[in-house]
């Protein structure tokens, strides 16, 4: 996968170099655990992070559900329309702060597992937490799912993906996966 | 916090999430030609294909699928078998 700049998250050179993106970085190359304190660093960051903002293509799917006429939107709006009008995971009246609040949630919730890793040559954080502990009962759609996954790249230090899965062994995760908790 | 109800589908939800499903394995094989982040985040949602065919192979196993809704869900995995090595290769 091409990780040239650009290609993924926020263009913000000051979130890039945020000491705990770069400690997750470090962690990954190194493969080494991470200290106690240094894992609260971790679960801090993806607690407030910020969904991936840049503006995308709309596929297909999406489509109908964006503003009409509109062949790209920016990347949380498409994929709250995904996880919400597409695949019903969340309610269709959530908004884009409640969304991102549920999966800020997810790194704060105590039994939430946590990784960090390497996927397509980008250095990726992974918290995956049961749904029914994170999400609000009046944000969920029709067609829940057990897990709540998020995904934030340290790269470009914002969430690039939440979703909903079926069970663990669904979720791709890397074999070289180093685990927080 | 929240229990997780799941609604029995009705023929539109089939429908909805056959022709959600069969846009999705047909685009894979155009991928090298969408916008890279599009891909990425394609890619990165996997799973989400992989737990709509499944919710989609368990219904029509309940019974909940007309013939019309099977054959479709056939054709999409013809095109699973087709092109799941391509799409593996790049997750």
């Amino acid at each position: 996968m091409n990780r040239s700049r650009g290609s993924r998250g926020g263009d913000n050179e000051a979130l890039r170099q945020h000491p705990t993106d770069q400690l997750i970085r470090n962690l990954i190359a190194q493969g080494r655990a991470p200290s106690d304190a240094e894992t609260v660093d971790i679960i801090d960051r993806l607690s407030t992070a910020q969904f991936d903002s840049r503006v995308v293509s709309v596929p297909e799917t999406v489509r109908p559900h964006a503003p009409q006429g509109v062949p790209r939107w920016d990347a949380l709006s498409l994929h709250l329309a995904q996880r919400a009008a597409v695949d019903s995971q969340w309610a269709t009246g959530v908004t884009a702060d409640m969304f991102v609040g549920d999966l800020q949630a997810a790194a704060r919730h105590p039994s939430a597992r946590i990784a960090i890793y390497e996927a397509r040559g980008a250095p990726i954080a992974l918290v995956v937490a049961d749904t029914s502990d994170v999400v609000p009962a009046e944000h969920l759609g029709a067609h829940p799912e057990p897990l709540l996954v998020v995904v934030y790249s340290a790269d470009w230090g914002v969430i690039v993906s939440g979703y909903q899965a079926s069970s663990f062994d669904r979720i791709r995760i890397g074999d070289n996966a180093l685990w927080l908790r | 916090m929240a229990t997780l109800k799941v609604k029995k589908p009705t023929s539109a939800d089939v429908d909805h999430f056959l022709d959600v499903a069969l846009r999705e394995w047909q685009l894979i094989p155009e991928l090298d030609s969408c916008d890279p982040l599009f891909v990425e985040s394609f890619l990165t949602d996997w799973p989400v294909v992989e737990d709509r065919l499944a919710r989609l192979d368990r219904w029509e196993q309940e019974g909940l699928m007309t013939p019309i809704q099977s054959e479709k869900l056939s054709k999409i995995h013809r095109l699973e078998a087709k092109y799941r090595t391509l799409v593996e290769s790049k997750l």
